[in-house]
This record gives C-alpha cells, structure tokens and sequence, in this order.
C-alpha cells in the first residue's frame, strides 16, 4: 500500500531514536525523532520525545555527560553541534549566535551579520528526506568535513543548504561576508534568489502535494472522459469484425451488469409488480407503482385553510377500472379511452391563461368548469397515449406496475425518437461504443470532414452505455457510427490516434489549418501492418496506469496494442485529470501532441492545450447538467497548470468557470465551516493558499465575504472553495 | 419617547459602541459576537467596502487598499510631521487634499480621513440599530485627550458624514472615569492607564462631587498591542526560519495568518500559561509540498519578548507625573483601560509603579464606550446633575516680538474658561497690530498651529510701549475659541472665532453625507433582497425536490398534467426573478411559490396515507 512508505519510516525513525536514546546518544536520538516529527507533524509519540528530549535537555545531558559533550554521533552520522534551544533559558541560537531575545533585540535595531554568523552547524538529517522533497548530501560528505576548518563547515553546509534554496555566507574569520545585515542574513543564510518565495510554484497541485501516507481516493469523474472526435471512415470488413466482437462483448457485458430490477424501498415488502404485457408498436407507458387510490389523485382539499377555494378540474384518463364517485366522474370516449373529471381546488396562479390558451372560469356553482368543447379536444390531441387502444396495456390494478425494463432504459417509445441498437464494450485502455442506425435527426460528418460540432451520441445509447459499463474509464474512447448513407462504420470519438492505411491522418477539429497543411505536406503516416488494433495507436501508454481494477482476464477481447504515434497525427489531450496531473511537469518541457493547434510552439502552447480540453470538458459537462463533472474538469483547469503559465486560457472562459463553481457553491451568502479535525486536515496535502483560506473560515464569513478577502485572484479563491467543499474539509450552514 | 444615544469609543485599532438600557450602559456586541470591532476599512477587488473584522482579516493580502490607525491622520494638516511619519509607516497611499488636509487613495478612489472614520463610525451605528432594532441618530464620541480642535471637529464631520448627530466630543479618560465612576460617589484622583492597540496614553483625573476633571494626560502615539504581537510574530518567524531557512514575512498570506494567530496567541495567554500555535500549509515551499508552522508559546516566553515595551510604557507614566507634579502616592485608583492591559505582565508592572491594584471593576476593552454611553444618556436626561468638565488639549495664545509664542490658556484649562492679557506697541507710531492666534506647547510660535489671524487698526501714532491692547480668549463649552483684541485708550475692538474645521468644505460634506445615504440604502436593499431571494430559493429547491414525486403520481392518469405545468410555470418565473434582481417579482413569486409547495406537500403526503 501507497501510505505504508512513509508509516514505515516514520515508525523506523522512532525505533532508531529510542535505541540511540538507549545508548545514550542524546542528541542522534533527538534529530531522529525530529525528523520522523518532519515526516509525520501529526505523530504524537515523536512530538513527545522531541518535547521531552527539549524540556530535559540539561538534565538528560547531564546524565548522559560525555557522550553529548564529546559530540560523539550516531554511526553514520557526523559529529553534531550541540542542538540548543531557543527557548531555553536566554534563547540560545543553534548557529552559536546571539540569544533568541539578543537577536529579537537586534532585529528591531537592525541586525549586525557578525552577530548571527554560524560557527557550528545544526545536525545533517541522517536519512534523506524524501518525502519531503528535500535532498540531502550522502552522510560521507558530512564525515568527509567534520574534522576540518571553518571553511570547511562552511563548504558543508552550503551543500546541505542548497537544495533548501538558501546559501550559506562565510563564517567568523574567514573571507569577507557578502550581504547587507538585517532579516534572516543574520542568520548565515542568504537566498540563491532575491526573493526564495519567488521561486514557488503559486499553484502547487494539491494531490501531488500530498504526503503518500495520506492519499486520499481521487474523487472520480462521473461520467466518461470527453473523447476527442475525428471523422474517419474504416474499411467495412474491417467494421464488420469489430463490430462482431465488440457488439457480442457489449451483450454480454450488459447481461452481466445490468441489476436486478429492484423495487422501490417501499415497495420491497409487496409482491413484486406484475410484469405489463407490451404490444409492439403499441408503446408502454411508465406509471405509478401502484394504482392510484382515491384520495391519491383528489387534489380536493388540498390548500390550506384560507387560501383561496377556487377551484378547477383536471382530467385523467387510462384507468379503466376507475368508477365515477362524488368528486369524480368516469366517461368513456368515442374512442374507447376514458375520460375521468376531477374536482380539484387549486391556487391562484393555476387558473390563469396558461401557454396553451386554455382558461378556467369559475361557474356559478363555484366550481370551475372545465375548458371549451375545443379546449378539450386540443388537449386530446396533444396526448396522443389518451387515444391508445384500451386493450393495448392491461391495466387492472398491480397489473400498473413498473415496466421495469422500459424504466430501467428510461424508454417512452411512442414519444421516443426510434432507439438505436447499441452496444458498447470497455477495455482497460480502450473503450468503444458503437451506434447503428442512428436517429435520422443525427447527422454525422462525412469522412474526412472536419466538424465543428460531433454528432451527438443518442441519449438512449450514452444512456445504455452508462448503465452497462463498468464506472470510470481511464482508457481512450473510441465511438464508432456508420458515415451517412453507407453502412460503413466510422470513429466518431476517440483519444487514441487511429491511422488509415495509406490514408492521411485526419485532422484534428482542434488543428489550425496551417498546421494541418503542413502535416499534409510531411506524407501520410506510417501505416501499421495489420487489423485495426495495430492500427489504433494511442497515448494510453504514457497515462498513468488505470486505478480501477482491470476487467477479467476471461471477459476480456483483445486488448489493442498501445503505439506510439508520431507528430503526424496530433490529437488535443483526452480529458484526464490524473493523468495530466502526472504529465503537468511533463508537459511544459515537452512538446505533446496535439500542440500543433496553437499558433505558438513551447511550453505555453502545450499546457494551454491541457487547459483548453478541460475546460471544453468542463463547458460540455455544465451544458449536460453534470455540476459536479465539470466542477472536476474545471478544477483540472487549474491543476494542470500549477505555475499559472495558461492562465489567460483560463481567463478567457471566466465566466463559466466562477458559474461552474459557484453553482457548486450555492447561494454565496451560506456561511462555510471547518468540517474535518485539524489532524486529518493536516494529512490532506494542500498549498499555502487552501491554508490561507482555510484560516478564514470561522464559521461566521459567508462564501461572498470570503471571496473579498481571499488575497488571490478571485477565481482561484472560487476554486479553492469548491475544492474544499468538495472534499468535506468545509461543510456549509445557511 | 427620548432618542436614544449611543456612546462610540472611536479607536485606533479597534472600536466599540454601547448604550443605556434601563438605567444600565451595555456594549452592544457586533453581528460576529465580538464587542469590539476593528477599526479597518478596506476596498475589496470588486470595489466592496469592507469594513471592521472582515477588514481586518484581509489587511496584509490587501495592504494597500486598507486603511488602519486613520485616527492618527484625522483632522491633521499635509505639511504635518504626524502625516510625514504616517506616510512611511503604513502600506495604503496617502495624498494631499485640496484644502492643506490629508486624503487617502484606495483603488483608484480618493477618500478623506472623516469619510473613512464615517464607514466605521456607520458600522458602529449599525451595530446599535440591529440590537436596538431602531434607528439611531445621536451619538456621543470619544477622542483621545490630546486631539486639537481640528480633530475634534473631524470627528464630528465623521459622525455626520455617517449619519449621526455627535452631540458631544468627550476624551477618552474622562470617559473611562466616569464608567468608573458610575453609580458611585467618589471624591479621589484617579491614574487612567489606557493601552491601547495602537497608542499609550496616561491620564491623572481629579473626580469630586460629579466632577471629572483631567489633571494631565500623555503618552506615545506609537506604541500599544500590536508591538506586542509583533514581537511574537518575529519569534514564530525567527524560530521557522532555524529550522527551514524560509523567511515567512516575505509571504503576505503566511503574514497575514502570523498575525491573525499572534494576536489570538497573546489574548489567550492572558488567561492561560500555554498555549499552541498551530499554522498548516503555511508556506509552499515549491518541491511539491507546503510547511507547517507548529509551536507552542508559554506566557513566560511571551514576557520575555515584550517586557521592554511594558517598561516604555512605566517610564511614560513616570514623566508624566513628574510633568504635572503629581506624587505617585497621591494615586487613589488606577484605571486600566485598552485590551493590552489584560495581559498580566502589565497588570503587575502597573500595580508595582502605583503600589495598588488597578481596578478591575470594568472591563478594559468596553470602559471607554461605556463612559460614553453614560455621557449620552445623561446628556438627554434632564433630570441628570452630571457635570462633566473638559480641558484644553494644547495652550492658547498669541504670537510676540520675536516670533515668540505667548499662551493666553494653559494646556489642561478646564473648560468653558477665559482669560486676558494686556499688551504694548512694539515701534514707535505703529497704527496696527496683527493678532496670530496659535495653539501648542512650543516656544517659537512657528512651531505651533495657527488657528487665526486678524489685525487691529486706528491705534494712536506713539512711541513704542505707550499704546495698550488687552488681548482676550474665552473658549466655550463647546470648544469654540473667541479671540478679542481692544485698544484700551479708544475703545476700538476687533475680533475673530476661531472655528475648528476637518479640512472639508461644508459642499464636501453634504455631498458625502449624500452619497453615503446612497450607500446604505444600496446595502439595506440588497439585505433585503438576499432575504426574500433565500427564501424564494428555498421554496423552489423544495418544489423542485417534490416534483419528481409529484409527477410520478400523476404520470400513469394525466391527472393534473396542466397543474403541474403551470406550477413549472411559477418556478420558471419566480427563477426569473431572482436572476433579475428584481425584489417585487421575487415578493410576488415567493407567495405563488408557497401555495405551490403547499399543493404539492398536500398531493405527496395524501398519496402515502392512501
């Protein structure tokens, strides 16, 4: 497991320090601790030994006399400068400086350098520390320059120190020391770098800031990554044997995923519902659990005394069995339905000119007729099922049972656009989903063309495709749908590069046409040997390893053989946040494919391209009306680019973004509060600037206010909230 | 039914308003719980005014669209050695105003120093009318007892500026004095020992038969809590900066979070020995990984750190005492005023120095606005025998032969007071004399502040020394300085009143008062509008959480399709309201939703009983 490493350590960290405690090497002991306590802030048994050790320190010392006096190190550690506390007595300074109140003294006076200037240096770590990032020269180095000079030490120190950012300036007597007093100077250490804050990245990623030992599960997309869409057509056998397997592996899949239809909770103590008889053509309908009692559909009574009692009628029909009864009246129509009116009181606004122009007027009796003669067979004729054969649905009594299988698929299809055949299978680096037949309302580019706008992918089928396939992909996509007017079947979506035999790569729909041109001119790609799984070449290889577990090997096709495509067939980066979390760093030193859509070569270009795919994820998401699916694309907006370099990608879809996110939010009045102990908090791995807010949130400013006092752009502040909410590190009152 | 006045104890750091309720002066706490509310104002990105603990909590992130410590800058003139050390002391850009006066520029804005005193004093104002839950208009205010009549006419502009009517400008130890004193009959001089946030200031009352009078006053305007916070933040820092080489100052997050926790550090340790400073992810450190800052401050070390500035503050009583003559032992009662005066180190030292205990029968941080409450109230009630007595902050004269400065009035003059002084010619046959009106302590005249000026003509040609004029200042209980100069043989007489301004222009204000009207009613609006939008909002949320149910119900019968389509129709509008910011459609959709929610309530819960 990911969080034993550090664990490990920690725990090794405290075993070595009790036994050099043991031995009386005091101060070996002390740094072991104190560097399982850098591991690990939260670990009290470390913290208390560090405590312990500090508070003691004369006594132990003196107890353990020679050995802390000599210096004597550990084995494999060099000898160490006595580790003084600063809030001993007169606040000794561990550089051999003044004391703690001296140098506070001095600091409001302006500080003299000689006063702060180390003469011995604190103990080296004696492990590296890295999961803390910091590098340490190997211990010989330090045994290397114990015995010798002051320069010595001072070589020493700076070769500890660099990796810190800092430079040590020469010690007492040695060349003349460079720097201006004052500040931190004082101390012996100077900051390769005007400003050593300067060099930070502002926007540290918060999962690749967190500790190993304290991973937390990534919180998944909900739904698929965005594919990337290209228009290519395949050959038709080729078609034909995919279509085959994949299509017999979609089956399968969706026998085997689909549940067992389950009654609602309320139900699961009643004999489960009668399966409806369907008559082809006829169309189901979905309805009420169970029938509708008397009382359920008398909408009489229902206001509140004193409210106002006028009152309308509403109709219902389909119910055959329905007898008429005070409140209520049952007539059969010409065509064989029924027609049952009601008597209902409804409020105000329910009797005014609605969009159909249907009126209610109250009669004399009080009681509001029902609409015009012409009203009510307009209404006829805008619900179609009301002139459906009585015998087409059986609907006696538990016989109105759910359909369960046209619940389950969310199907009307009498009002439904005919439902395509679908199937769809997942790999664990491929993913495909096959649309045949689709609607005539879908329109699919045709080969080669570059389309502004994908075909949209039938809601049935996405539909279909969500229930059945296992939850998040981390593998590519690839929709096939057969080009108009051919049977062919063709790519739709993908993130994997598909390469055509002796076929020009296709164009990205992200590609400027002068780099598409140029490509052009480069020749067609490289055509792999043979079968379209050769000819699927993808970045699923240089992605992080997909976290869900592989499917059965049993249950599994052919996996496609992962290649490596050139430059010639650049692609945007498919939506992956983990992914492009991993290759962030990646990224701005290489240049990616899918690069060539930016006029600027570099670094900018390929991160802006990382930023620009979430976003368009984060659009598409919001659009479909899955917040929390873009909320997550868009804060992979931000993760992607922890350096800020694309930010003006990011400020360019401003608007949406602070939508996005304060959709998430709520009504920014809400008061947010800590909802997660310190400890655990602690353990999460987050920046300086989530610390930041954090610290502003008292259970007393609401979202707006902390919005105003954020100290950050106000969009990163957006985002940071979100985050947090999204994590339960805050939870919201009103 | 008498207005009520609230008592305002306008500081330098933090402020705090209370009010006489039955008999009994209470500080009204703030809308956080707080009864003190810094004295911040600050102008967020989007052009927001901020202002008290919000302010605060953003001073360092957005230093230079804060302001703090603007008493220091009220009422004084550009060309000020106070507005020159101001100028490099604080972050937020100071310029010159069109009248010799200070101004402020926030975000491109330009504020005066009265109108930034005006938000904090309208926050306090607020304050009192959501506890009072009425509106309120008087007020009483206090200042320190060193303020010139500028800055006392400052204040008042403020108070107007924010909408209230400041019927008396009191000092602050006098004050503290009378919470003190109130409900009590005592005759005895007290110490009133006021450290502050931002200032020190020492003040010997004399208090008998209801009279309060101030003796002498001094102190350091630049000395008070947050030096001792300081000195804290620099601890935390130094010891971060051992054990990781990371200078956090140079972060103005990680400053702004030191800042906010030192001072919560110091309150704690006035009742606790220990206690722990815990700061995570205070600085990234750019290898993937952000620090925490993690240590623990004993009361001892903290006495450590700041016993100097406790000692600056004894060697400023000693001085002052010795100044005004008055022996330590005649001290009856020392009053401790100023939140820093809760730290017990400073309870100790003061206790030493005076050899008594301070009283602590009032709470330091409230005893101001406390006192001033009391003043309000007494100053409205009739029947009250009250006296309150003040005194002239500075001396008051007139400048002689030689650029020499000649006081009239004496510093600490109770007031109303007048006095006289008959002066001669300096040249032979000299018709007219100039009379410069000055205020200050200094020697040469200009080195103090010239309130006025006017000349005295028609005198008789003689040799120098012959002619007399009787110069006259007569300060009345208002402040107001009128100074008279007669020529004794003639009769002649001019004369002139000097009237304290802000360094506004009676236009200025009025504008101001108009635009911040403006601003209120903006904000009272849109308090309103927030409240009838939740509520909305929450009426549809629920709606919307019915209408699956709703529709399910209905779905196999078509019974009540209409219905349900004209109840999308009431979400649809009341949606269209609240986007629109339109308060009366939301008003109006906020019924028609309620009925909605009650149908659909009704339709649920008769639907699960059959």
């Amino acid at each position: 497991m990911a969080d034993e490493g550090p664990a490990r350590l920690v725990a090794e960290h405290i075993e070595n320090g009790l036994e050099r405690y043991g031995r009386g090497e005091l101060l070996a002991a002390l740094t072991e601790w104190e560097h399982a306590l850098r591991l690990d802030p939260s670990n009290l048994r470390a913290r208390q030994y560090v405590q312990y050790v500090r508070e003691n320190y004369e006594l132990l010392a003196s107890r353990f006399g020679r050995t802390v006096d000599a210096g004597r190190a550990a084995p494999g550690l060099p000898a160490l400068a006595p580790e003084l506390d600063d809030d001993s007595a007169g606040g000794e300074n561990p550089f051999g400086g003044p004391s703690q109140t001296e140098a506070l003294a001095q600091l409001a006076s302006g500080w003299e350098l000689e006063d702060f200037m180390p003469e011995r240096l604190p103990p080296p770590p004696s492990q590296p520390l890295e999961p803390q990032g910091i590098e340490v020269p190997p211990a010989d180095e330090w045994a290397r320059s114990q015995p010798g000079s002051v320069d010595d030490l001072a070589a020493v120190a700076q070769a500890v120190l660099e990796p810190f950012g800092v430079q040590m300036t020469p010690p007492h007597g040695s060349e003349a020391i460079q720097g201006s007093g004052g500040s931190l100077e004082s101390l012996g250490v100077r900051p390769l770098d005007a400003d050593p804050l300067a060099s930070l990245e502002p926007g540290l990623d918060p999962e690749r800031t967190r500790p190993p030992s304290a991973r937390v599960p990534k919180t998944r997309v909900p739904s698929r990554p965005p594919p990337v869409r290209i228009a290519m057509p395949l050959e038709p056998e080729e078609i034909a044997a995919f279509e085959a397997a994949t299509v017999e592996r979609a089956v399968k899949l969706e026998s085997a995923a689909a549940p067992p239809a389950q009654p609602p909770p309320s139900e699961r103590l009643r004999p489960p519902p009668e399966r409806p008889t369907v008559v082809p053509g006829a169309g189901a309908r979905r309805s009420f659990p169970h029938p509708p009692s008397e009382s359920e559909l008398d909408f009489s009574g229902l206001l509140e005394e004193g409210e106002d009692e006028a009152k309308t009628e509403t109709r219902a029909r389909s119910l055959p069995n329905i007898e008429s009864r005070p409140g209520r009246k049952v007539t059969r129509t010409p065509a064989g339905g029924l027609l049952v009116e009601y008597v209902a009181e409804l409020p105000d606004e329910f009797l005014g000119p609605d969009e159909d122009g249907l009126a209610s007027e109250p009669t004399s009796d009080g009681v509001l007729s029902s609409e015009s003669d012409d009203a009510v067979s307009q209404l006829d004729a805008e619900a179609p099922t009301l002139e459906r054969p009585q015998a087409a649905v059986p609907v006696d009594g538990d016989a109105l049972g759910p359909p369960v299988d046209d619940a389950l698929l969310g199907l009307e299809p009498e009002e439904a656009p005919p439902a395509p055949t679908a199937s769809r299978a997942s790999f664990p680096e491929l993913e495909i989903v096959m649309e045949k037949a689709a609607s005539p309302r879908a329109e699919p580019a045709p080969p080669f063309a570059r389309s502004p706008a994908p075909p949209p992918v039938s809601p049935a089928v996405q539909e279909i495709a969500d229930d059945v396939s296992p939850p998040p992909h981390e593998g590519p996509i690839i929709t096939l749908a057969p080009p108009e007017g051919s049977g062919a079947w063709r790519v739709l979506e993908s993130d994997l590069e598909i390469v055509r035999p002796g076929a020009v790569a296709p164009a990205s729909i992200f590609e400027e046409p002068a780099s598409a041109r140029a490509r052009d001119q480069a020749g067609p790609a490289e055509p792999t040997p043979a079968g379209l799984e050769d000819r699927i070449t993808g970045r699923a290889a240089t992605r992080r390893a997909p976290v869900t577990p592989p499917l059965e090997p049993d249950s599994r096709p052919p996996r496609a053989k992962p290649q490596f495509s050139d430059e010639s067939t650049p692609l945007p980066p498919p939506y992956d946040p983990e992914a492009i979390e991993d290759h962030a760093g990646e990224a701005r030193t290489t240049k990616p494919k899918g690069s060539a859509r930016l006029s600027e070569p570099g670094p900018a270009g390929a991160l802006a391209e990382h930023v620009r795919a979430h976003l368009l994820e984060a659009k598409k998401q919001f659009e479909r009306g899955d917040l929390a699916a873009a909320a997550l694309a868009a804060e992979g907006a931000f993760t992607c680019d922890p350096a800020g370099e694309a930010a003006p990608v990011r400020e360019a879809e401003r608007q949406l973004l602070i939508r996005i996110f304060e959709t998430q939010l709520g009504s920014l009045k809400r008061v947010p509060a800590v909802a997660m102990p310190a400890a655990e908090i602690a353990c999460l791995g987050l920046d300086h600037r989530f610390g930041f807010l954090l610290d502003r949130i008292d259970g007393a400013t609401s979202f707006d206010d902390l919005l105003d006092i954020a100290g950050m752009p106000r969009l990163e502040a957006y985002r940071i909230l979100e985050s947090l909410l999204r994590r339960g590190v805050i939870g919201c009152r009103s | 039914m008498a207005d009520k006045v609230i008592g305002i104890d306008l500081g330098t750091t933090n402020s705090c308003v209370a009010v006489v309720e039955d008999g009994t002066p209470v500080v009204i706490p703030n809308r956080g719980g707080y009864k003190t509310t810094p004295s911040m104002v600050a102008i967020a990105e989007n052009g927001k005014r901020l202002v008290g603990h919000i302010a605060k909590r953003q001073a360092i992130t957005n230093a230079e669209n804060t302001v703090f410590a603007a008493k220091r800058l009220i009422g004084r003139k550009w060309d000020s050695p106070a507005v020159k050390a101001a100028m490099e002391a604080v972050p937020y850009r100071i310029v010159e105003g069109p009248h010799n006066d200070v101004r402020i520029m926030l975000r491109d804005q330009v504020f005066s120093i009265p109108e930034v005193s005006a938000y904090i004093l309208q926050e306090m104002k607020m304050i009192a009318e959501d506890y009072l839950g009425e509106e309120v208009k008087k007020a009483v205010v206090t200042v320190p007892a060193y303020f010139n009549d500028g800055q006392r006419q400052a204040t008042k502009d403020a108070g107007r500026i924010a909408g209230l009517d400041v019927i008396r400008i009191i000092n602050e130890p006098t004050s503290a004095a009378l919470a003190y004193g109130f409900g009590k009959n005592i005759e005895r001089k007290v110490a009133v020992f006021d450290l502050g946030g931002g200032t020190f200031d020492i003040s010997v009352l004399e208090i008998g038969n209801g009279v309060f009078e101030v003796i002498s006053t001094a102190g350091d305007t630049f000395l008070g809590g947050e030096d001792f916070d300081k000195r804290i933040i620099d601890w935390l820092v130094f010891g971060f900066a051992k054990e990781h080489k990371i200078d956090l100052r140079k972060d103005k997050m990680a400053l702004q979070r030191l800042k906010d926790v030192a001072e919560k550090a110091k309150c704690e340790l006035s009742t606790v020995k220990e206690t722990e400073i815990n700061l995570p992810f205070i600085i990234s450190t750019g290898k993937s990984e952000a620090l925490h800052l993690q240590r623990a401050l004993a009361r001892d070390k903290l006495e450590e750190l700041t016993i100097d500035l406790v000692e600056r503050c004894i060697q400023i009583c000693k001085k002052t005492l010795q100044e005004a003559d008055i022996d330590k032992g005649e001290i009856e009662d020392v009053i401790l005023v100023g939140g820093q005066t809760r730290m017990p180190k400073v309870q100790e030292v003061v206790a030493d120095f005076f050899g008594l205990e301070p009283c602590k029968g009032v709470h330091p941080d409230e005893v101001v606005a406390l006192g001033a409450a009391i003043q309000g109230a007494a100053l409205i009630d009739e029947q009250s025998d009250m006296l309150l007595l003040d005194v002239t902050p500075h001396s008051l004269g007139i400048m002689i032969v030689g650029g020499y400065f000649h006081r009239l009035i004496e510093q600490n003059t109770t007031v109303p007071c007048s006095k006289s002084h008959v002066f001669t010619t300096v040249k032979d046959n000299q018709t007219s004399v100039k009379i410069l009106v000055l205020q200050g302590e200094a020697e040469r005249a200009e080195e103090n502040e010239l309130l006025g000026e006017f000349i005295l003509t028609g005198l008789r040609r003689a040799p120098k020394g012959e002619v007399e004029v009787e110069v006259n200042f007569e300060i009345s209980a208002d402040g107001i300085v009128s100074v008279s100069a007669k020529d004794l043989e003639t009769g002649l007489q001019q004369s002139i009143t000097v009237t304290a301004t802000s360094g506004l222009t009676e236009d200025e204000i009025r504008r101001m008062v108009e635009a911040n009207k403006d601003y209120m009613l903006e904000v009272r609006s849109g308090e309103e509008f927030e409240k009838h939008k939740q509520n909305a909002e929450r009426l549809v949320d629920e709606i919307e959480q019915l209408f699956p149910k709703v529709e399910e119900i209905i779905s196999g019968s078509d019974f009540g399709q209409d219905a349900v389509r004209k109840a999308r129709s009431v979400l649809d509008r009341a949606k269209s309201a609240i986007s629109s910011h339109d308060m009366q459609a939301v008003v109006d959709s906020t019924e028609a939703l309620t009925r909605t929610l009650n149908m659909f309530k009704g339709v649920v819960s008769k639907t699960k009983l059959g």
